[in-house]
């Protein structure tokens, strides 16, 4: 597990340290540094003159990061199974041609592939998690479509002839479908990093695919336990974490360069004023008092 | 030493400048994004506390789920409450001021204050009789040497019923040849207003505007 990260000299992370829990969301306007800092944890990947701070190039990008059982590894480093999914809703709902797929690519586009690879024990998980999310359905599974190609098959519950192709059913339905098929992976990564992870989903839904990722960050259901990092602007997504989970991103008004701020859960007012908003992150957060909003 | 103030006001004709696009809460306002309420506490503030105006820096408040609170938000205690909540010590302003209209409400102040009187900030409940345009309306002479127009004397600020003022306002505003000159925003106008406007007239002129700086000097 990474415990933290430090940055400098990184686009728009001009000097930064972020720490991070099993389960981690950052949260943050547009352009406020959470697609990089995602890409800064990468292992493997060696930036050049044109990524630092403002490409000046004068310094170059450093990376380090604790790691439980490493210590401090500065990147680029190999040993970390590292992987940001941003899961495409189009590329999500293409038929795939018939090959074995063991792990879910970033854009999602190989999902027929890595559902139908899946063994049949764990293909029939998925069917029953997702009926259970999105109970309008009360199978799914992936029979071939055309020569050589797989399509997704989702039946109809109440109608049990009738069933539904990717294209007809919703975004919310192929993103969960997609979150659950990443627990099933062959090889498990250490650390899944997921953009967005609201879109398209109903808020009580969220809740539902958050306790599935948070499971997975004990080990539930998979072969090891998986550290998750979420960028996301939702705050109903907010409801369903721990305040100290959650990172908000923000740029620093005199030179651009990205602030990364904690809840202060640890100050003696803390309670008293997340009291006051009734235990709601979400709207503590759309307050603006913990920082992560836009003009911050 | 500066004093960070945020300043919650029921319309935009107090708090909003020209800036559409408001800092952050706990950010500095710049001098364009202050609208006639903002201006008239700085002046209220040199003259209960002596904070030089250059000393007084107005930050932007907090939101409501991400927009800006406004009429019947600063009338909600539990919305009032959040609204004088930090979570941070250290983003706590010096002094948070609510500046509300009584609407005919001769209880409003007395409640309000007593929603937030456990709240650990320092803050003042202002409550304009019976609404803030009374207060921009209590000095004719500025009013008309920023306007540079005239109309009938309507009768003393506070004891106009309620919406007169603010009717009173815009149509002064609506004939005066500076709006014009200024594209026909309102906004820098009624700043002027609360720029020049004297305020031994306003004191004696809005009783709540007294209690109002009796309130600044005690807090």
């Amino acid at each position: 597990m990474i415990r933290s990260a430090k940055i400098t000299n990184f686009r728009c992370l001009r000097d930064v340290e972020v720490t991070f829990e099993p389960l981690t969301v950052l949260v943050g306007p547009n352009a406020s540094g959470k697609t990089t800092l995602l890409q800064a944890l990468t292992p493997d990947a060696s930036w050049g003159p044109s990524e630092t701070w403002q490409k000046r190039g004068e310094r170059p990008v450093e990376i380090a990061l604790s790691i439980d059982g490493r210590g401090l590894v500065a990147l680029p480093s190999g040993g970390l199974q590292y992987r940001v999914m941003r899961l495409d809703l189009e590329a999500l709902r293409r038929p795939n041609q018939v090959h074995v797929a063991h792990e879910l690519s970033a854009d999602g586009a190989n999902l027929t592939s890595a559902f139908a690879t899946l063994p049949r024990t764990s293909q029939a998980e998925v069917a029953r998690q997702l009926c259970g999310l999105v109970p309008v359905f009360s199978d799914v599974d992936a029979p071939p479509f055309s020569s050589g190609h797989l399509r997704l098959r989702f039946r109809d519950r109440w109608a049990p002839s009738v069933d539904y192709s990717p294209n007809d059913v919703s975004d919310g339905t192929m993103l969960v479908m997609a979150l659950l098929v990443l627990q099933h992976q062959k090889t498990p990564v250490d650390v899944l990093a997921i953009e967005e992870p609201e879109r398209g989903l109903h808020p009580w839904l969220l809740g539902e695919v958050i306790k599935v990722l948070r499971a997975m960050t004990k080990g539930e259901g998979v072969p090891r336990k998986m550290q998750i990092i979420l960028a996301t602007h939702s705050a109903e997504l907010l409801e369903f974490v721990e305040p100290h989970e959650v990172r908000f991103f923000g740029r620093d008004t005199t030179d651009g360069s990205v602030r990364v701020q904690e809840a202060p859960t640890r100050t003696p007012e803390w309670c008293a004023a997340f009291d006051e908003y009734r235990r709601s992150l979400g709207e503590a957060w759309l307050s603006g008092g913990l920082g992560g909003v836009p003009g911050a | 030493m500066t004093h960070r103030v945020v300043l919650y006001a029921e319309g935009a004709g107090e708090r909003r400048g020209t800036l559409s696009m408001l800092p952050a809460p706990g950010e500095a306002l710049p001098e364009e994004a202050l609208g006639a309420g903002h201006i008239l506490v700085r002046r209220a503030l040199e003259r209960a506390c002596g904070v030089p105006p250059a000393a007084t820096r107005f930050e932007a408040p907090l939101r409501l789920r991400g927009r800006m609170a406004s009429g019947s938000d600063l009338h909600d205690g539990i919305s009032l409450r959040k609204l004088l909540t930090w979570f941070n010590r250290s983003q706590q302003p010096h002094l948070a001021v609510v500046l509300v209209d009584a609407d005919g409400d001769s209880q409003r102040k007395r409640r309000l204050e007593a929603y937030v009187a456990t709240l650990p900030c320092a803050k003042v409940i202002a409550v304009a009789v019976q609404e803030f345009e009374a207060w921009l309306l209590a000095d004719v002479k500025a009013i008309q040497a920023t306007l540079g127009s005239h109309r009938p004397f309507v009768g003393p600020a506070e004891k106009l019923a309620p919406r007169v003022a603010k009717d009173e306002l815009n149509a002064w505003i609506a004939a005066s040849p500076s709006a014009a000159e200024q594209g026909g925003d309102p906004s820098d106008l009624r700043r002027a207003i609360a720029g020049r406007c004297d305020l031994d007239v306003l004191t004696r002129e809005c009783p709540a505007f007294a209690d109002f700086v009796s309130d600044l000097r005690s807090c």
